[in-house]
Order: structure tokens, then sequence, then C-alpha cells
């Protein structure tokens, strides 16, 4: 098999807190492959969102990587210089997130933070770099791009901040692009726009695309392969289409029932609960204290993540033992 | 079963919003004049459930406050069983608050920090019915069972809750006083899918046991689905399409409906929609263009269209659209993909 | 970020370092408010009292602290004087206060005219130096402690009814205060109830450094006789009597009634933080 892309291995982040240490990203194993669409879907507090940040080391203090190995074709991430880091950051792998609008610099015009995000990793002119950001613009389907590229983060709408936002993303034409909750809050078909422009870059550039959201329409209209998280744990991770035809997990088959709605109310898997104690965590596996299959042994013995199916992984107990009866 | 929400024939039951010609103008300094509602008219019968769904500037969230006066139209009647809350005194709105109320978009924001879950479930008792304190108290206890809230509850904080149990509690102080009518404010859309699911289920349980009517504001079209009877489309305050939610949901008739529902994500991985996307950027409110508001980015606009201001005008029974061309007799000549039924088969639909 | 992580009480560096801090600020309290009413019960002499032959003495068995230059027994007047200080700090900052908080809270709700007026007027009182507005006003009244008062009380005004008319502000755009109006609230009742609760939290912890900031406005006016007259024993005119002894070597008289004031105004500041930590709802867990 080809390498990765990105690797993450036995990835731990912890939080310090007033009760104890909060493990708040738990052993995460997680490959995402060249040019592959690839989501991760979780509630809040799952942990995705920190995943992505320690894929990248910068998990926020206190909170710091505790265990676990990040590689980014190969190359050991983590353990790189700070110069190489911020290179492979600014160059190989960009970010996303929710609120647009405030991760842009209030103080420049978009079109200059894009230019200066170009010549921070090429040697060119100011002119040569501004005129990239204008065609960068461009590629994100900004309607006027030389007049939108003299405006300020404020002056945009939402739809239109993300897609600047974005541009400023793959200017430097990363490997991997991140993007955490990118169309939570905006309108319907501004999200169907903003999702199909990322979709198109991986087809066209062979970008790969990591997208973080609890929305499951998302994953599954956009994605190849994806990964469920809860409790700073990978709970299922296969391709898309596996995924929602078969999930195994129970808490991914409530999520997919719930969001098919083919099964009545009552038949459907209740999957809903409290958050799980990141500090004070009970043995076992972490979601049977919510689960409506638990058996005994679910409590005791935490389970692996173990592959039920082509590279189709499940981390439960009981959808072991179906698959093990499934076969005999 | 499924979950839709069963519909009913409008015909039979009395109305009990009735708005007409409701307008909400917002007027800044040098003949700037933003208007967010305009002369929208509609009625919501006792038992259905509204949606009114729309993008930014459609102007559905200030209709919905407008309708139950928690802001004041500019002009036009807004009808609550019988009476015109436009022009209630404050003596008659006192008397009929207690008949309609609101649950909000952001739950944490919509309870007060400093007060117990109690206290929030109290207040429309204290304020609007006559019941003791031990009716209070009592009352409280329905209300948390009714949201299936356990009774510890009682004593949490907003901060102590969840955003699930944060809303559950707003649902909870909107049914208080036993009100006919509920305005829910995109009441889910700051909730994780899961939960988000979770409330929509009971929203309609509630419905069916307490014989509520719904007016259920949101761009989630999804969820307009599992909650709506009927739906009424807000483009840059007007209603372009109205009619029941199936309906106008799997197969839309007005271009911008069209493209609204071609971009809802179907629940299932192998269909793939081919989108109908819209040309150019939403106009500003404050300049909203002449005749047809949509004629600057909808795909068979004629330039007629720019000229003349469209009503909602009947295509079939219960279902209206704001169109002349396509009330009109005239064949139309769709680009690709618009024509036909729109949301292909995926789930989405019934 | 993890919302488990938000709801989880301070890390523990950081709210070790608060919880000392907080221990220090109430703790100096402690000891001046001690010292204020409890003090007097041991103070060895009448604080007023001058007696010429035991004057400029050191710090020794019979006066703890020493004596001034008529003779005044150090000890017995910086315990005196901590008694008035406290008041003049209390009393003026309190009354600030309550004239504040409505005031504040209807500038921040109302949308009226009369509203930008108030705040202009705010604007007029805070543009004067501090000191000259003082000593303009006592020198039309004349010095004493009501005087003191007044003009403290009348200077802290503007700070509290810009801070709670902030905070009125944006609570006034929240949802709740919406919730509450739709669930029958009339406008005396929201304002009253659900955001003047809401909106003296950040005030109170600023009035407690507010304190403090009155004490060294009372010693200064003191100290360029403005304030309180000697021989009534305050802080400031203490350490003003001792000034000049300063270069002839008896420190005493001016260090010990300094100490006094700095541990008081310490405390004040330190203790402000913490009081709006506990005040603060979400501190409070399940």
């Amino acid at each position: 098999m080809t390498q990765p892309l990105l690797a993450l291995e036995h990835l731990e982040v912890r939080f310090p807190t007033s009760r104890g240490e909060s493990t708040v990203v738990d052993r995460v194993d997680l490959t995402i492959g060249r040019g592959e669409f690839f989501g991760l879907i979780g509630e809040t507090g799952a942990g995705k969102s920190m995943t992505a940040w320690a894929a990248m080391g910068l998990v926020p203090p206190p909170g710091h990587i505790s265990d676990g190995v990040v590689r980014f074709e190969g190359r050991d991430l983590l353990r790189a210089r700070e110069d190489e880091q911020r290179r492979l950051r600014g160059q190989e792998m960009a970010v996303i997130v929710q609120n647009a609008k405030a991760a842009l610099n209030p103080m420049l015009s978009i079109g200059k933070q894009i230019a200066n995000a170009y010549r921070a990793h090429h040697d060119v002119t100011k002119r040569e770099a501004y005129e990239c950001a204008v065609d960068a613009l461009g590629s994100v389907r900004m309607p006027d791009p030389p007049a939108k590229a003299e405006e300020y983060p404020h002056q945009l709408s939402g739809g239109m901040a993300q897609r600047a936002l974005i541009a400023l993303a793959m200017v430097n034409r990363p490997k991997l692009l991140i993007a955490d909750e990118p169309t939570t809050g905006l309108d319907v078909t501004i999200q169907a726009e903003i999702l199909d422009l990322m979709s198109e870059r991986v087809a066209s550039q062979g970008s790969s695309v990591w997208i973080i959201t609890h929305d499951l329409a998302i994953v599954a209209n956009y994605t190849e392969r994806a990964a469920v998280m809860f409790a700073g744990q990978i709970i299922e991770n296969g391709p898309t289409s596996d995924l929602f035809a078969d999930p195994r997990h129970p808490y991914t088959r409530g999520l997919v029932e719930a969001l098919q709605n083919e099964r009545a109310r009552g038949e459907r898997l209740k999957v809903g609960g409290a958050p799980p104690d990141l500090v004070d965590r009970p043995s076992g596996c972490q979601f049977a204290y919510r689960c409506p299959i638990a058996e005994p042994q679910c409590h005791v013995t935490m389970p692996e993540l173990s592959e039920l199916a082509q590279r189709h992984y499940v981390r439960c107990l009981v959808a072991e033992r179906l698959a093990r009866e499934q076969t005999a | 079963m499924t979950e839709e929400a069963p519909v009913r024939q409008a015909h039979e039951l009395p109305p009990l919003v009735s708005a007409v010609e409701v307008r909400k103008a917002y007027q800044f300094r040098a003949r700037q004049r933003l208007v967010a509602v305009d002369k929208v008219s509609l009625t919501i019968a006792k038992g259905e459930s509204l949606g009114v769904v729309g993008e930014s500037g459609s102007g559905k969230t200030t209709l919905a406050r407008c309708l139950i006066r928690l802001i004041e139209a500019t002009s036009g009647q807004i009808l609550f069983d019988g009476t015109d809350l436009a022009h209630a005194s404050s003596a008659q709105l006192r008397r009929l608050r207690r008949r309609f109320q609101i649950v909000f978009q952001d739950p944490y924001d919509s309870l007060n920090p400093r007060w117990k879950a109690s206290q929030t479930l109290e207040e429309p008792l204290k304020l609007l019915t006559g019941m003791s304190p031990t009716e209070r108290r009592q009352r409280v206890g329905e209300l948390l069972s009714l949201v299936r809230l356990d009774d510890r509850f009682r004593d949490r904080y907003p901060h102590q809750l969840s955003g699930g149990q944060q809303q559950r509690v707003g649902i909870a102080r909107a049914l208080a006083t036993n009100p006919d009518l509920v305005v829910l404010d995109e009441p889910t859309s700051a909730l994780d899918a899961l939960v988000r699911i979770e409330i929509l289920d009971l929203l309609n349980a509630l419905r069916e046991r307490l014989n509520l009517t719904y007016l259920y504001i949101s761009h989630d079209i999804e969820s307009v689905r599992r909650v709506c009877t009927r739906i009424a489309v807000m483009y840059l305050g007007q209603v372009v399409e109205s009619g029941p939610a199936a309906t106008v949901i799997s197969n839309p008739v007005h271009p911008y409906t069209r493209a609204l529902m071609s971009a809802v994500l179907g629940a299932r991985t192998e269909v793939r929609r081919s989108r109908r996307r819209l040309e150019g950027e939403l106009p500003s409110p404050l300049n909203p263009p002449s005749g047809c508001r949509f004629h600057t980015r909808c795909p068979i606009a004629v330039p007629a269209c720019s000229q003349t201001e469209q009503r909602l005008t009947e295509v079939e029974p219960g279902h209206l659209v704001a169109c002349a061309r396509i009330t009109g007799a005239e064949e139309i000549d769709w680009p690709d993909g618009w024509d036909g039924d729109g949301v292909s088969g995926d789930g989405a639909g019934a | 970020m993890s919302a488990n992580i938000l709801l989880e009480a301070p890390l523990p560096p950081q709210a070790v370092k608060r919880r000392v801090v907080a221990y220090l600020g109430f703790g100096l309290l402690l000891v001046v408010v001690v010292l204020a009413f409890l003090g007097p019960l041991f103070a060895t002499h009448d604080p007023t009292q001058a007696n010429a032959l035991e004057a400029l003495q050191p710090p020794g068995a019979r006066h703890w602290l020493g004596t001034n230059s008529y003779g005044g027994d150090i000890f017995s007047r910086v315990v005196s004087a901590a008694r008035l200080d406290l008041f003049i700090g209390f009393a003026s900052v309190a009354s600030a206060f309550v004239i504040a908080a409505p005031l504040g809270t209807a500038v921040g709700y109302s949308r009226a005219w009369w509203a930008s007026v108030t705040m202009r007027a705010m604007d007029f009182i805070q543009s004067f130096p501090v000191f000259i507005l003082a000593m303009a006003i006592v020198s039309v009244r004349g010095p004493g402690t009501f005087n003191v008062i007044l003009v403290i009380a009348l200077l802290n005004v503007p700070i509290f009814v810009r801070l709670i008319r902030a905070e009125v502000l944006s609570l006034r755009e929240r949802a709740f205060v919406d919730a509450a109006r739709a669930v029958g609230n009339s406008g005396f009742r929201l304002v009253t109830r659900h955001i003047m609760p809401n909106a003296l939290g950040p005030s109170i912890a600023q009035a407690s450094a507010n304190i403090g900031w009155a004490l060294l406005l009372t010693a200064g006016l003191s100290f360029v006789g403005a304030g309180i007259r000697p021989p009534t024993p305050e802080w400031g005119t203490m350490i003003a009597e001792g000034a000049q002894n300063m270069i002839t070597g008896e420190w005493w008289i001016s260090l010990f009634p300094g100490l006094a004031l700095g541990t008081a105004v310490l405390g004040f500041a330190l203790a402000g933080d913490a009081l709006r930590a506990l005040l603060d709802v979400r501190a409070r867990t399940v």
C-alpha cells in the first residue's frame, strides 16, 4: 500500500484540570491518503478538533501531546525542527475553521493577506504575490475577484469570508486541507457551494481534505472514508459507503438510523445521553454507559479497533462477537 | 410509521394566526430603509405546524417576532384568534401572552445565567397565571418530565446543562402556560446532529400530545421536513412559495425553492444530486431588485420580471407560488437539471 | 475546544495562583479591619493627646511605634486612623455605587436622548484631573470627613456608571432578555430582576479596588491639608506630619502610617479579584 499522506499513531492529548488530567485525545490511530476526502465525525467534546490541532503540533497550552507520533509523508512532524514544522504547516497543510471572519486578520484586506501567505513560501515580488491572491480568489469562485481582494473581512458575508479563507489556505497548494466545521452557521446554498468547492479541489489539485463535523449528511455526501470519534477515541473507521450501509458500532448505528429516518422512533437505537467524563474514565468501553446493547463484558474490557470488514475498523466487543458468529 | 408530521386539511380548521400584509421596515439615517418583511400574508391553522424557511436576509426571524409582537410591525394586521395584536392594548396583550410563547435559537443565551431551571420555569407561571407557589412547584415538575428531564435538573444552572438540556428547559418554559401557539426560532441550529434529532422528535411528540400549533423558523430544510406540515419559503422579505411541506420539499416549483431544495444534503451516500446553482450574490436588503426580487439570480428571468412585483398564486389546492411566468400559461424553457422533480428520491422524501 | 474543558474548574497552576492571591488579599484586609475595630481597645494612649515631653521618641517600650513631633503616640494614632480611613473608603464607594447602579443600568438600557446627555456629564466629571477637582470642591465646601466622602463619591460615580452601562449594553441584546419579555416581564421587572443582577458583577470587584484608591485619595488630600484636619488621626495627615522629619532621621513618624495605608490598599486590590470570582455563578459546580 502506498504511503499515506498523514498518519497519526497512538496520538494522545491531555489537559490538566482541577480534578486531574483530562485525556481529550485517547491513543488515536488515523491515516489519510493522498487525494482523499476524509471525514471525522463526533459530537461536541468528542475530541475531533483537538485531534486535528494535535496533528499539526498546535495544541494550545496547558494541553500537551503526551504520546504518539504524527507522520506527514513519512516524516515525524512533532519531532522536526521548529522552522521545518512551520514550513510544513504553512505549505503542506492548511486549516480552515468555523468562524471565517474571526480567523482572518481584520486589519488587512483579504488580497493582502493571501498575498502575504504566498510570499511567506515563495520568492516573488509584492505585485506578483497580489496577482496570485486575486487568482486564488477567482479559483474559489468569488464574484469580481479584483474588487473583493481590496475588501476587509468585516465587509464580507459569512459565505464570502469562508471562500476567502479557503483561498488563503489553498494559495500555497497544500497537500492537505483541514476543515474544522467549515459550514456550521452558513446558509444551505452557501454550504453546498463551499463543500462542492472543497470537493473539486481534491479532484483537480490532488489535495486531500480532512473535514471535521458533527453533521453526518456532509460526511455521507462528500467523503470517501470516515471515522467516528467518541470520548477521544476512534470507535469506527472505514469507507463512507460501508459506514452508512453497514454501521457496526452501536453509536454509529444510532447516528445513521436517526439521520436516515428509516426505522420508526421506537425501533431506533438510542445513543444519546450525557457527555463522557474525560478525567475519571470508566474501565472498559467508554461508550458502554450509554450503550443500548452493552453486555457485562463491555464494562470490564476495553475493546480495541479491529478490522471487521475490508478496511472497516470497529471498536466494539459486541460487534466483534457478531462478526465472528456471522463468519462461523 | 415514519416521522413525518401528519397533514391535516387546511380548510377544516379555523386559522389561529392570520397575518395580513405585514410589513416591517427599519429606517436608518440618510434615506436608507431596510424592509425586512414586505407585505407578507399568511395563516396558521390550529393544530398545524408551519415552517418558514429562508436564508440570511429572508426576513423569517423578523416575521416571527412580529407575529407574536416581540417587535412592532410597521404596518399590517396580525390576528391571533381574532384579536388584532398590532393594535391591542397592553392589558389585552398581557392576557393573550400566555397563549403564545417562543423558543429561541441559542439555548444558553436564552436562559438567565444566574437563575436555576426552576426559577426560569416558574417565572411565566408567576407573571401570567394565578397559580399558588405549591401549584407552581408542581407544574415545574410536570414540565420537566414533559421535556424528558429528570427532577434533579430543577436546581441546575444553565452552565451545568448540556446544549440539549438547555434547550429542553427553553421548550419547557415555552410550554409553562399551556399556550396554543409555540414559535420556534431555529431551535436546533446550535445543537449537534444527534441532539438535534432528539429535540425534533420531542417537539413532534409534544405537538401531538398537547395539541399545539407550531410556527417553526429555520434554514435547515431537513428539520422542517421532520416537524412541519406546511411550509412557506421566504426570499428577501417576501414569501415566494407555500404549501404542504412534503410537496414543496420534494417537488419545488418556484426557481428559488428549486435551488434551495437541491442544496439540501440527503441522508444516503449513493445518490448524487445535480445541484441547481444560483448565479450572483444575494442582493442587499437595503437595495432590493425591482419587480420580482429574485430576478437577478433567476435562471428563467425575462425583462418583464424586473418590472412587475409577483403575487402568490395557487398552482394546485393549498400550494401557492409567486412567479407569474410559472403560474401563467406559457411554456418555460428550464435550463438543464432545473426541470422535473426537485430533490431526487434519496430518503429525504416521504 | 472540548466543551468539557470549558465546564471544568480552572486549571491547577492558575487556580493555585488565584487562591494564594485571594488569601493574601483577604488576609491583609483582615489585619486592617481587625486593627480598625479592635485596635483602639489596645491603644496605649489617647490618639489626640499631645505631650511635648515625649516628642520624637523612636519606637520603644512605652511608645511601640514611637511618637511624633508633639508627642502623640504613633501606634494609637495609626490604629485610630484605620477606623476613619476605612469608614471614608467604604462610605464613599458605597454611596457612589448606590447612585451609579440604577443610573448606569438606566443609561445602558435606554436609547433615549437623556442617556447620551448623562454620559457626557460623566465625561465632564472624569475629564478633570482627580486631585484638582477634589481640591476645588473642598476649597468651596471646606475640609472635613463629610466633604471628603462627598468628593470621592462624586469621582467614583462615573467609573461605576461606565462599567455598569457597558455590561447592560451587551446584556440587553441577549436572548434571555427577549425571553423574559416574552413571558410577561414589564420593563421595570426586566431591568431589576434580569439585567441588573447580571450587570453588577464586574463592578463589585472594581469597587473593592476603588476603596483602596479612595484611601489613597483621602490620604493625598489630607497630606496637602485639604482633607482631614489634624489633630484627627488619619494616615495621610500623619504621613504629612512626618514628612519633614524624614530628613532629620525620625523615620518612624511617616513610615508606619504609610505601611498601614499600603497594606490596606493592596489588600483591597487583591481582594477585588477574588470577590469577582466568588460572585461568578459559573463557579458553582454540581
